[in-house]
């Protein structure tokens, strides 16, 4: 069985690998298709699927999936108009747990898990509807409304996976900047910024300052150059009706109460009042929040915290984990690479709630 | 109607004489709705006039709205290129054009939590509550000629007062009733803020106070006038349990707000219904108002049904001929709130502020003449169709499924502790 696991999990990289090539069959047909349904411009597309979506991953990755637990009778998957590349490590998490995975593509963005099964000549079945039974594990990706109201639908003994929305802190110390020069640090965030014009789970939406303000104000203009920057190389795509919206309104806004800077097509920040937290909207926007306690504000996002991007003295991670649990905390310019080592969310990870 | 020049005035800085003079031509501006007879036609101020030149000062005088009018591109020579400031800004900013040490009162939003709600400071108090009173005199108060005994079911707000609601509706107790509650208040002393008035605290609604003013006035044979939030409504009627309260004959109910953030919610048609039950009143009666703490004005319902001296006496005859005023507005709809002359309301697209056709749904945008010294025009995130001269409130728009797992915009507010309100 585990040997089954295996081969599927390793036909499922192969189409990964051919998605990310650009010569591939496959990998054009995924830029055409990804250009329409993903918001992307050709270039957001391009970086998606050659540098996040983890066609790399080697042989040590997929045993080590596969051993993280016996098998199961089956595994479904529910995914959301999630950003695409989401698709293939939940398919995968799925396939590492069981040689029979049902896959549910979300009706707005199909393209992306109908192009996997096909490269991985069918490692998955794809289904209109899914029908988990009890024993068997339902992965659903979507918001907590989505995810409330199938958590009442499903069968008594089914083994539910929630994963709702969330998102990226960036916390810099002023003590992280002792062997960093700012604008590295601010060139290495603007990478995490740009990933996915902010839609996903891991992307930074603010950044903890811990230090003088001045040097809040010094990294807002580092990271407002870099993201104007970015912006000839892989341009904002488009937004949606009510992303742009937000957009507008966070714009307007913040034009009022000022300490926004210009950054490409989206803003950098400075909120006026340290220690406050205002999550602005996607689209390549970042609030820059002064805190002499970051741990403290940590605290208060609490579960919503997927990942946080650290550049800090040795002792910070230990104590950010010591909040946050099991976020994700990783170097600036990597909050968007994460290993394939389960769940991209390990807020909840591989637990499961039997209904 | 021009104040005697103060000896004084010379001394003090430009931005505050002008606040001053615009706060005067708005004054005016409303008194002349309500008494077109003592102004003459030369003197007259235009909408579009006084709030562009509230826009040009709050230009001059707020660096926000100055960076808001950059971004926008407006040259500010049309009401409609008046950039408006979104409601966030309240919660984020202090949104003011003169210094805290000027202001009069800083009233507060009624956010879900402490972090989340915002503040509106004013200069002076005399404007909103001349404005309030002129507009309830055509609204609220038109079918009551002498006094009337005026109850809230809130909480007092406060000295300087911190809710605009509160203030609104100390100022029509002062205003519409002023005297002390006893069987004879000749020779009493009239206290506003008694707790006989103020029929909501912490422990709830104030029934046995709700029960001696309603004795009171019909001892006097006097309306009453019961000033209620929804909420506080939907907890007197729990109280009750379907029990009726002996009230007056003529007991009117002003209702306003939602119940945002609250554990009970009860549809507005049901609430209506029930109100009059308890109460001993009419539904037509009841009449919904609507404000906002970023406003200085207020919308109302138009009452339903025809016109008092249109419609026939218990005895079938036709009513004495009508001594209201002729703004007065009637045959309204449940849900439609009309503006006065000073406040105008428009649909804007989401997308680009811009307005949408008539009919269509769009967000509110305020252009409030009365807000002087904070923000003339005001963007919210409400949904409303323009109907006619009035407005068809329908909450917040639906959203569609994020295309991500981001978190959504406004998903969060957080930081350093505020007085709640």
């Amino acid at each position: 069985m585990s040997d089954d696991r295996q081969d599927r999990l390793r036909a499922l990289l192969r189409a990964a690998e051919r998605l990310a090539d650009p010569h591939d069959a496959l990998g054009r047909e995924a830029r055409e298709a990804l250009l329409a349904s993903s918001g992307l411009s050709p270039q957001g597309v391009e970086l998606a699927l050659t540098r996040h979506l983890e066609h790399r991953a080697g042989r040590a990755a997929v045993t080590q999936l596969v051993r993280r637990g016996p098998a199961v009778p089956a595994a479904h998957v529910l995914l959301s108009a999630n950003v695409f590349v989401a698709a293939f490590r939940a398919i995968a998490v799925a396939l590492a747990q069981s040689g029979r995975v049902f896959v549910r593509p979300s009706r707005r963005e199909p393209t992306f898990a109908r192009l996997l099964a096909e490269g991985s000549g069918g490692a998955f079945e794809l289904v209109d509807q899914l029908s988990p039974r009890a024993g068997e594990h339902l992965w659903a990706y979507g918001t907590e409304e989505t995810l409330r109201n199938l958590r009442g639908q499903l069968p008594a003994g089914v083994l539910f996976h929630p994963h709702g929305p969330g998102l990226g802190v960036a916390l810099l110390s002023e003590r992280g900047l002792v062997g960093t020069p700012l604008v590295d640090a601010a060139r290495a965030l603007a990478a995490d910024v740009i990933a996915f014009d902010q839609r996903g789970c891991l992307s930074p939406r603010l950044v903890l300052v811990q230090g003088d303000p001045s040097l809040a104000e010094q990294f807002a203009d580092a990271l407002a150059l870099w993201l104007e920057d970015a912006e000839k190389h892989v341009p904002r795509g488009r937004l949606s009706a009510d992303e742009d919206a937000d957009a507008l309104r966070y714009e307007h806004t913040m034009a009022y109460v000022g300490g926004a800077r210009r950054a490409g097509q989206g803003l950098v920040v400075v909120e006026r009042q340290a220690e406050r937290l205002f999550v602005p909207p996607v689209g390549r926007y970042l609030s820059v929040v002064t805190t002499s306690d970051p741990l403290a504000r940590l605290a208060d996002l609490g579960a919503r915290v997927t990942t946080v991007g650290l550049l800090g003295d040795d002792a910070l991670p230990g104590r950010v984990q010591a909040v946050l649990g099991r976020a994700r905390v990783v170097p600036f310019g990597r909050m968007q690479l994460p290993p394939l080592d389960g769940p991209v969310d390990q807020r909840s990870g591989w637990d499961a709630e039997t209904i | 109607m021009r104040e005697r020049l103060d000896p004084q005035d010379a001394l003090r800085p430009r931005a505050e004489r002008t606040s001053d003079a615009l706060h005067e031509r708005v004054r005016s501006f409303a008194e002349r709705w309500e008494k077109p007879a003592l102004y003459a036609k030369s003197d007259d101020d235009t909408f579009e006039g006084l709030a562009l030149d509230i826009a040009r000062f709050q230009l001059e005088q707020s660096p926000g709205f100055a960076r808001l009018v950059a971004l926008s591109g407006s040259q500010l020579d049309t009401v409609e290129s008046i950039p408006a400031v979104p409601v966030d800004a309240f919660r984020l900013s202090r949104v003011a054009v003169h210094p805290a040490e000027l202001d009069a009162a800083v009233f507060r939003t009624s956010g879900t939590t402490a972090a989340e709600s915002g503040s509106h400071a004013l200069r002076t108090l005399r404007t909103l509550h001349e404005l309030e009173l002129i507009l309830a005199r055509r609204t609220l108060f038109s079918q009551i000629s002498g006094r009337a005994l005026v109850v809230a079911l809130a909480p007092p707000p406060g000295h300087p007062p911190q809710s605009s609601l509160g203030f609104m509706m100390r100022g029509f107790m002062e205003h519409f009733d002023g005297r002390a509650l006893t069987r004879d208040p000749e020779g009493t002393t009239f206290e506003v803020d008694t707790a006989a008035r103020w029929l909501v605290s912490s422990s709830g609604v104030d029934i046995d106070g709700l029960t001696r003013a309603a004795k009171l006035a019909r001892a006097r044979s006097e309306p009453l006038v019961v000033l209620a939030t929804s909420f506080a409504l939907a907890g007197l009627l729990e109280e009750l349990d379907g029990e009726s309260l002996p009230t007056p004959e003529r007991t009117f109910v002003m209702v306003t707000g939602g119940f945002k953030g609250r554990v009970r919610e009860v549809p507005a048609e049901e609430l209506l219904r029930a109100t009059a039950r308890a109460l001993g009143t009419r539904e037509d009666r009841i009449l919904g108002e609507y404000g906002m703490t970023e406003l200085s004005s207020q919308l109302y319902e138009a009452w339903p049904g025809p016109r008092p001296s249109q419609r026939p006496n218990q005895q079938g005859q036709l009513g004495a001929t009508s001594t209201l005023d002729d703004g007065v507005r009637w045959n309204g709809r449940r849900g439609v709130y009309y503006p006065p002359p000073w406040l105008r309301v428009m649909a804007v697209g989401p997308n680009d502020y811009r307005p949408v056709p008539a009919g269509e749904v769009g967000l509110a945008r305020f252009i409030d003449l009365a807000n002087v010294d904070s923000a003339v025009a005001i963007q919210t995130q409400d949904l409303v169709r323009i109907e006619g001269e009035g407005i068809e409130l329908l909450g917040r728009a639906p959203r569609a499924p994020a295309r991500g797992c981001s978190l959504p915009f406004e998903g969060l507010v957080s930081g350093a502790p505020r007085r709640s309100p």
